[in-house]
């Protein structure tokens, strides 16, 4: 045996997995071999390495850590499987009160309309739709709306809309709501008045009534909801849109419009496809489409016809009426959620409080999924904000008042998408990093948006705001991960 | 203890989730190795590098447990289980990359200290360095403590594969132990493709 053969049998010699006759002439070949000798010495030490640092490692003790670990998270998984009948349940909760279903739909239709302001257009027909419309001082259609919501049924509402310059709105709907073979109807009026700074709304199934004030933040989405005509025209002349050519509706000759552009949402990501048809002699709308897919799985599609132009307006009936033997909703005389920068991080902080971390969207999605996750925190978990609210419900005294003190909290959750959406309307390029950015990251932008021509607002990790200019904001996101 | 990890995943899989116990115990040091290389490895500038190797060890584990459905080759766990590890490990990295950023804008101009190797697990980095075949063998045999044919019979290949593989890992073992005495940020070397091929069989 040489050198080299020996060599390459060290290991397997050491290893004890030599056959008798490989085994004595590696032996035999050693014994007269210092070069060798000196190999297996080296290798041998490299060996003892070996051993020695699997003994350190060996040390450990991960195995009661992560069967801890497993248990716990796979009750976290039972429960939450379980529970998504909690969540819901308790979504359910929220939504029953006819304020924030109000709310919601303040929500889905405000982001129908998208507040845009009007910059200029090339286009002569829409606009002089727009500058026909704006001369009326009030007007009047029919609504018909369905979101079909895989989660809460089917809603269909049909409404009249009663829009007046001086007054505000009135909005009569009955909505029927149909889930897991359950139909629930409801009548509400609903009144936004700009003046008083409040929204009425009065529950003629339920026999309630509620009324909230409104910050101007709110005023301004309320006055645009409800697919006010001047307002669809205003998004869809900013956006791209389609001339449809002529067609006739209730033999008056008319024009199409279309537009699927994201923009008419202020590209918060619902797909969106709006349809206006506009009487070519009078130059007014007689009819208007919108359907739009919100998040996973919410279809809302909505009509709306039987448009009447200058009517007259009694101001008797932008006074909310409230028959004497109604009752006030614990709802009542609380403020609607503020819809600004200081609302904006007061949710984020909710987020944070109750899960830990910040809502990966802030989309509607976004929202659905962050009120379900504190539902369920609000039961399951042992954060020091989901004790406090359990104390809360505890000493609340009535269930009611629970309630209310739950909604009012759970309505502050909205400020997240709607101050992005008006944001995004008035095209100030709101952008938001939540997927990536934790609490921790004191020196990530979180979120950010134009606060001037050549400056942006932007909020760290930690939810300190600061206003930078664009290139220390390109810095900032440049140190973003991925 | 002496079921095979086909056996175990099974078991797990059948509702029998105490069963994962056996598979943590039997490779959790090998984890750990293999963690601790890596993450001392690469410059990744880790403070504690046995703290990082642990939780990320955990982390990998609890993933497996959750995963296991999407585990086509029950016999393949320990491959899968490294293929985890590694993704933890670089996910334990991009964030301290990130928390190093930040501490380095705050230090302003300050340059960022190097980062040190660390010398405790110096050898364990030696070995996540490793082309894999190699690796698997060394961190089987002695961090895992399993005998060449208790490998030959994991892995599925002839006894005499696993101990030419083991001679080989030591011959680059010992010359990337000597690079990096003499260059602590050299990597290893990667062996030339007829290697690769000897080990493939």
């Amino acid at each position: 045996m040489n050198c080299t053969e020996c060599k390459e049998l060290l290991v397997v010699y050491f290893e004890g997995l030599l056959e008798d006759v490989q085994e004595r002439a590696v032996e035999e070949h050693l014994k007269h071999c210092e070069a060798c000798r000196a190999e297996l010495k080296e290798l041998q030490t490299l060996r003892q390495r070996l051993v020695h640092g699997a003994r350190a490692t060996a040390e450990t003790d991960l195995e009661d850590r992560v069967m801890n670990r497993i248990l716990q998270e796979q009750n976290e998984r039972l429960r939450l499987a379980e529970q998504a009948g909690t969540g819901l349940r308790f979504r359910r909760l929220i939504m029953k009160s006819p304020l924030t279903r109000i709310a919601a739909a303040v929500v889905v239709v405000g982001c129908a309309i998208g507040v845009m302001l009007l910059a200029g257009t090339e286009s002569v027909a829409l606009a002089d739709v727009l500058a026909r419309i704006e001369q009326i001082h009030a007007f009047a259609y029919r609504t018909s709306m369905t979101i079909e919501d895989p989660r809460t049924g089917t809603t269909k509402m049909d409404g009249g809309v009663l829009v007046s310059n001086e007054h505000g709105m009135r909005i009569d709907q009955t909505n029927v709501n149909l889930h897991e073979g359950q139909e629930t109807q409801t009548r509400l009026v609903t009144y936004m008045l700009p003046r008083e700074k409040i929204v009425a709304v009065v529950n003629h199934a339920e026999k309630k009534y509620a009324r909230m004030s409104l910050d101007d933040a709110m005023l301004e989405i309320a006055k645009t909801q409800n697919r006010d005509p001047r307002q669809m025209l205003k998004a869809l002349l900013s956006c791209d849109y389609k001339d449809l050519g002529t067609s006739v509706i209730d033999g008056r000759r008319v024009q199409g419009f279309e537009t699927r552009d994201p923009k008419y949402l202020g590209d918060t990501r619902e797909n969106v496809h709006v349809t206006l048809w506009v009487d070519v002699e009078t130059r007014l709308p007689v009819r208007s489409e919108t359907e739009m897919q919100i998040g996973e799985g919410i279809q809302f599609v909505a009509v709306d016809t039987d448009y009447q132009w200058n009517v007259p307006v009694d101001a008797a009936e932008f006074k909310p009426d409230i028959p004497n033997d109604f009752t006030a909703d614990p709802m009542d005389g609380t403020q609607m959620p503020s819809f600004s920068e200081e609302g904006f991080i007061e949710a984020l902080q909710m987020a944070v409080e109750f899960t830990g971390r910040y809502p990966k969207t802030i989309d509607n999605e976004g929202l659905r999924q962050l009120s379900m996750d504190i539902g369920n925190a609000i039961t399951t978990s042992d954060s020091p904000a989901a004790q406090q609210w359990r104390e809360q419900i505890k000493s609340a005294g009535s269930k009611e008042n629970a309630l209310r003190a739950g909604q009012e909290r759970m309505m502050k959750l909205m400020a997240l998408t709607m101050f992005n959406m008006i944001l995004g309307s008035q095209q100030r390029d709101p952008v938001y990093h939540g997927d990536v950015v934790t609490p921790t990251d004191v020196e990530l932008p979180l979120m950010r948006w134009k606060s001037s021509d050549s400056e942006y607002r932007v909020l760290f990790g930690d939810l300190r705001a600061e206003t930078v200019d664009a290139e220390t904001l390109a810095k900032l996101e440049a140190a973003l991960p991925k | 203890m002496t079921e095979t990890d086909q056996y175990y995943v099974e078991r797990c899989l059948d509702g029998h989730p105490d069963d994962f116990r056996h598979l943590v115990r039997r490779y959790q040091p090998v984890l750990l190795a293999h963690l601790a290389g890596k993450l001392a490895n690469r410059g990744a500038g880790f403070r504690n590098v046995r703290d990082s190797a642990e939780e990320a060890a955990q982390e990998t584990l609890v993933r497996a447990y959750f995963k296991m459905d999407k585990l086509k080759k029950p016999e393949s766990f320990f491959p899968w289980l490294l293929a985890i590890a590694d993704n933890v490990a670089k996910e334990q990295q991009r964030k301290e990359i990130v928390r190093r950023r930040r501490q380095s804008v705050r230090e302003c101009c300050e340059e960022a200290a190097p980062p040190e190797l660390s010398e405790d697990y110096g050898l364990e980095a030696v070995v996540a360095g490793l082309p894999e075949a190699y690796r698997t063998v060394i961190l089987l045999r002695y961090y895992g403590g399993q005998s060449c044919k208790q490998i030959a019979e994991q892995l599925e290949m002839p006894l005499g594969t696993v101990t030419v593989t083991l001679s080989r890992a030591y011959a680059l073992l010992r010359s990337a132990l000597q690079q990096k005495q003499g260059d602590p940020e050299r990597n290893v070397p990667r062996p030339g493709p007829q290697e690769v091929n000897e080990v493939n069989r």
